[in-house]
């Protein structure tokens, strides 16, 4: 009788054994599947884009519309000032003057970054690349002393493994300069998931030299 | 028969313990992880800023036109060598339409793809470097104006993720995706076609079937930029 009882009650654990073995197998395909689905979720977006979330939505969104915000404040300052015959021809002087900075028709010169890029780059990530400096806030961009501006300023790759801008091969390593705020456009190449590290995980053995630079001189597009 | 089960049970924390550290240190979460409600003051919120948005940029069109009138009732007073110089710049700055022979290029996301879902293949979606890859082709065949969905491309401007949303200058553009170019240049539209360029858009397009055509314009339009110009650190030298 006592033998009976002692074979239930080890039966008893046996059986609890397998539910709990079950369950947690269970838990851990659960897990997997999780797991597995999230990381196919960000394939892409790890290669050549920065992870985003909800907070960086809404604050791209915040910072554009205070951006066009201050750009109807100085639009609406030209308007007035050409409506008053005393200040239209300088109204009309600074109008030229802003378009011409932005056409790259003025040299230019302010605070911002270098960023060498080693030689075996390929076109795609220094495509990224300036397109990152550009949504980081940079004003002027050029790479290797040629200016970006225009539109015809696109990299173009050539057999010998060489980058064609603008008609000129490029000879690495290939150093971008970018004038705006330094500390955000450096933090936000350094930062988690940001471009640097995309950057030395797409081409393992490599990184990008980043300096903070007080003043960076572009000449004008000729 | 103890000794094997808690060694099963030790591998199986252990494993558990690996892959709640990796679910939770991926640092991306899926969008449908979101609690309802947040995800509703996300989308009213996003619908407030793209309201306001779209208010801004019709307020700086006007603006532009209202400058443009007013020097025009100057010409009196300005020298008309300048004024057509401004125009000038005004044009090579993007702030005025482009018309002219050019490329149209139709692109979109796999038929039944939805960026909003979780379980979406992002493969089977345009992806910002597609875009981005696309506006450096034209470049170098030397676009003199392109556009995606009507957003003017300027040399600042920045196509990037936001999720699965994609932005051109900070503004949401949404697939199917237009992209114009003026062009003179059959040259573009052969290096377009070029089996060379476009390497993985046009394997994704193919294997996920997602719409991708190229097509020659005898006139195509495109508006002028209505956003803002960034001009504070710059500084120009006389």
């Amino acid at each position: 009788m006592a033998i009976s009882a002692s074979n239930m009650l080890l039966h008893d654990l046996d059986s609890g054994r397998k539910k709990m073995i079950l369950f947690t197998s269970l838990l851990l395909g659960i897990f997997l599947v999780i797991q597995s689905r999230s990381f196919i979720g960000v394939t892409i977006v790890n290669t050549r884009d920065s992870a985003s979330n909800m907070f960086r939505e809404l604050q791209v969104l915040r910072d554009t519309n205070k951006s066009l915000t201050d750009e109807t404040g100085s639009l609406e300052e030209v308007l007035a000032k050409s409506k008053d015959s005393s200040l239209s021809l300088k109204a009309l002087e600074d109008e030229i003057r802003r378009f011409k900075t932005i056409t790259g028709g003025l040299p230019v010169y302010g605070p911002g970054i270098r960023v060498s890029v080693p030689v075996g780059t390929e076109v795609a990530s220094l495509v990224d690349l300036i397109n990152e400096l550009f949504n980081t806030g940079a004003e002027a961009v050029s790479l290797n002393g040629i200016r970006l501006t225009g539109n015809g300023f696109g990299l173009d790759g050539i057999p010998s493994g060489q980058i064609l801008l603008k008609g000129n091969i490029l000879q690495p390593p290939y150093i971008l300069t970018a004038i705006g705020d330094s500390l955000t456009m450096e933090n936000t190449l350094r930062q988690v998931g940001g471009f640097l590290r995309r950057y030395e995980k797409k081409h393992p053995g490599k990184t990008l030299k980043i300096e903070k630079k007080d003043r960076i001189d572009m000449d004008k597009v000729d | 028969m103890s000794v094997r089960l808690s060694t099963i049970f030790v591998v199986l924390g252990v494993l558990i313990g690996i892959f709640f550290a990796a679910q939770f240190s991926t640092g991306i979460p899926l969008d449908g992880t979101y609690p309802a409600d947040q995800y509703q003051a996300r989308q009213n919120l996003i619908k407030d800023f793209l309201d306001e948005q779209g208010i801004l940029r019709n307020q700086i069109a006007n603006l532009n036109g209202q400058i443009d009138e007013q020097q025009k009732k100057n010409q009196a007073l300005l020298s008309k060598t300048k004024l057509s110089y401004r125009d000038e710049l005004k044009a090579a700055a993007g702030l005025t339409s482009a018309k002219g022979r050019g490329i149209e290029i139709q692109l979109s996301d796999s038929p039944g793809a939805n960026r909003e879902s979780t379980g979406v293949v992002p493969e089977a979606l345009v992806q910002a470097a597609d875009l981005r890859d696309i506006v450096n082709l034209l470049r170098t065949g030397s676009a003199t104006a392109i556009a995606i969905n009507n957003q003017r491309i300027l040399p600042t401007t920045h196509i990037s993720a936001v999720g699965n949303s994609i932005l051109v200058n900070n503004f949401y553009v949404a697939p199917p995706f237009v992209i114009t170019a003026v062009s003179d240049e059959d040259f573009l539209y052969a290096r377009l076609n070029d089996a060379t360029t476009l390497m993985d858009l046009k394997k994704r397009a193919t294997q996920f079937g997602m719409p991708f055509t190229l097509t020659l314009r005898s006139h195509v339009s495109l508006s002028p930029y209505n956003g803002d110009f960034r001009l504070k650190y710059v500084i120009a030298r006389p």
